[in-house]
């Protein structure tokens, strides 16, 4: 039994150490030689005013909810999120700013510690409240196609992937096993058209997609 | 001199302009029997089988300066046979049959039972038996105020029980008079936050195929 323990904690290790190594080779980054020569990243929700609807559907462990997520944009860097279903009945409303959560509403279902910590932290990194990014601690991919920034957000680590466009695609908060949350930006069109979260050791899925107005535009800005 | 002006500012605002606030109320007045109301409509819901009409759905989020815009179709059959069908500004029906509910979101599809997501499901009831017209038959949790006009009656609700109180301020259902179907209904939350519900194409007792409520 004790040999046995001991052969799989060095198999452990080993399988570690190998995919650990492999997903460095596999992003291949070098510090950014000139600071001054990548182009910063966009943040994806920064100007005050802009009010936005996604349709939303968000899973937490088996349940399913589905309906709309509504943002505005406030001076002083404050967001508010309203998720509501089709019929108007609204699950939560949320304020995240410099004077931290505001839970303005919150079904039963989403008032529950572990959720909220996940929903706080999804709007705070999703919004990137007042978090300074210094380009000299940027990574770049040998291509050039990708930029990475390492950076720690309340305390906890993330990685910001953006393109050579500016646009922000990624943002990845990792764990020793497996990656704690994943977000997905894709299809900008002013703002990310889709945002994918997942936070998999917690079994919990937000997918949004805008949903435009009659004119085809951003509700307003 | 000036306390003089400011008085005729506020007789004319008091006379021209706070009444005009009030110009969609003003002609309701407290109904006068509310009893024959209430035995006439529930007559008219045991004689009712089928409703189905077009609706247009208008949510006010203080912090949208749109409100949000939905449209599509409702069908009710008796017993406990209800489908919401919102088509604009994309698919999505919600389907009451008895016990089961089934949730199609464009392709995805969701079944539930009145154990699971109970808060959802009574608050989803509770709209759709106020569109249906029975909810002064359910009203132990609501205390009720009933107003007319020459077109309508107007009833407002106000829940008593705290669960409900958590979601709604009151709820105002219009009945046309004419018809004594439900012709708008407005849920208005404790923020101030509303959804307004008007009905169209309203249409009693025509056939509707049982097939539009299956939930398996």
């Amino acid at each position: 039994m004790k040999q046995f323990l001991i052969q799989f904690f060095l198999f452990s290790s080993l399988t570690l150490l190998v995919s650990g190594s492999c997903t460095m080779k596999r992003l291949s980054l070098s510090p950014v030689e000139d600071p001054e020569m990548i182009t910063p990243f966009k943040r994806p929700f920064s100007t005050p005013g802009t009010e936005l609807l996604y349709k939303a559907q968000i899973d937490i462990s088996k349940n399913h909810f589905s309906g709309l997520f509504a943002i505005r944009i406030f001076p002083n860097e404050t967001y508010r999120v309203v998720f509501l279903n089709e019929l108007g009945m609204k699950f939560f409303d949320l304020e995240t700013g410099s004077n931290g959560l505001i839970v303005h509403h919150c079904f039963d279902v989403f008032r529950r510690t572990a959720i909220l910590n996940v929903l706080e932290e999804t709007v705070n990194t999703l919004f990137l409240t007042g978090k300074p990014f210094e380009k000299g601690d940027a990574l770049i991919t040998h291509s050039g196609d990708y930029t990475v920034y390492p950076v720690a957000l309340g305390g906890k680590k993330f990685c910001f992937v953006s393109n050579s466009s500016g646009n922000l695609e990624r943002i990845v908060k990792p764990g020793w096993f497996a990656k704690k949350m994943i977000i997905e930006f894709t299809d900008f069109n002013q703002f990310p058209v889709d945002i994918h979260i997942s936070f998999p050791p917690k079994d919990i899925y937000i997918m949004l997609h805008s949903l435009e107005n009659q004119h085809g535009n951003p509700l307003s800005e | 001199m000036r306390k003089i002006s400011s008085f005729v500012l506020w007789l004319l605002l008091t006379l021209f302009l706070i009444p005009s606030g009030y110009s969609q109320q003003e002609d309701f007045v407290p109904m006068l029997d509310e009893e024959k109301f209430r035995n006439a409509l529930t007559g008219f819901n045991r004689e009712t089988n089928t409703l189905m009409s077009d609706f247009r759905q208008v949510k006010h989020l203080d912090i949208l300066t749109e409100d949000i815009i939905s449209a599509g179709k409702f069908y009710y059959m008796k017993e406990s046979k209800l489908r919401w069908e919102y088509t604009d500004p994309f698919d999505y029906s919600i389907i009451f049959n008895g016990n089961d509910i089934l949730i199609r979101d464009e392709d995805r599809e969701s079944r539930y039972n009145t154990d699971s997501n109970r808060m959802f499901r009574q608050i989803s009831q509770l709209m759709s038996n106020v569109i249906r017209g029975d909810i002064l038959e359910e009203n132990e949790e609501f205390s009720v105020t009933c107003f007319e006009n020459k077109r309508e009656y107007l009833i407002i609700l106000f829940p008593v029980n705290e669960q409900y109180r958590q979601f709604f301020q009151e709820i105002e259902v219009h009945f046309g008079r004419d018809d004594m179907l439900v012709s708008k209904v407005k849920f208005t939350e404790q923020s101030e936050d509303f959804t307004l519900i008007e009905f169209t194409k309203k249409k009693r007792n025509e056939t509707i195929p049982d097939t539009i409520f299956l939930v398996q």
